[in-house]
């Protein structure tokens, strides 16, 4: 990608094959695209978490299952492989 | 269903597609991605701006993985889908439905989208979907959509429909 960050811009008022254009972004475009970034991280890193949170209670669930008495093989039909 | 047009990226990557003067005579507007973001990720968020702006967009998703289905309501804010990234294996691309009802109403938009993201070896998350379901707080038509997410890389597709 050139220095400036670029788009495409299909103009669909257009004829087909003169619709597409590569324009760089403006300044307000660049800054949009950084706090874009910045939100993405943050959900990024709320996913990786919620991921963590649900394999934590599926395991805390496995393991009390399998403290009653089911086997493993037990339990994780329960609960699902 | 008719298409409007199919874009592909190409090389070096582009940071935003965006589809202007949308044709205002349909019912819905439909939108397959074929996509890989350039981030050092295994998935990354992708935004959308509508009539030039970011604002005014909230979804409710869900996340399923493995045996596991999770989510979160609002907070969003323009993020409407996830798409691969950079660190999925070589060459893999996520595909990704969304759909805009009513687009050309005078009522606020609702959208959904599903993404499905490639079963990436280097992921402990297999298979990744997500799916949402959002609106665009606003009355007037749409007639411009961009979608960012970073670095669009080269072979990133885009098709636009609209459904009469």
């Amino acid at each position: 990608m050139s220095e400036t960050p670029v788009k495409i811009v299909v103009d669909l008022s257009k004829p087909k094959g003169q619709r597409e254009s590569i324009i760089e972004l403006t300044q307000a475009e660049i800054e949009e695209r950084e706090v874009m970034a910045a939100k993405a991280e943050a959900q990024r890193l709320f996913d990786e978490q919620a991921k963590a949170d649900a394999d934590a209670t599926r395991q805390s669930g496995l393991d009390k299952l399998i403290a009653l008495g089911l086997t493993e093989a037990e339990a994780l039909a329960l609960v699902g492989a | 269903m008719t298409l409007l047009e199919t874009i592909e990226v190409g090389s070096g990557g582009v940071a935003a597609v965006e589809f202007t003067d949308i044709p205002q005579d349909g019912l819905h507007l439909y939108i397959l991605l074929s996509a890989r973001s350039g981030l050092a990720q295994e998935n990354n968020g992708m935004s959308v701006e509508i009539n030039g702006s970011s604002a005014n967009s909230n979804a409710a998703r869900l996340l399923g993985y493995n045996t596991t289905v999770t989510g979160n309501v609002g907070g969003l804010g323009n993020n409407i889908s996830q798409i691969a990234a950079n660190s999925s294996n070589a060459g893999l691309f996520s595909s990704t439905v969304i759909v805009f009802s009513n687009y050309a109403s005078s009522r606020e938009k609702r959208y959904s989208s599903e993404s499905a993201i490639p079963n990436s070896t280097i992921s402990t998350y297999r298979p990744l979907t997500y799916i949402y379901n959002g609106v665009w707080e606003q009355t007037t038509a749409i007639t411009t959509i961009k979608f960012a997410s970073g670095t669009f890389m080269e072979h990133t597709t885009a098709s636009i429909y609209i459904i009469s």
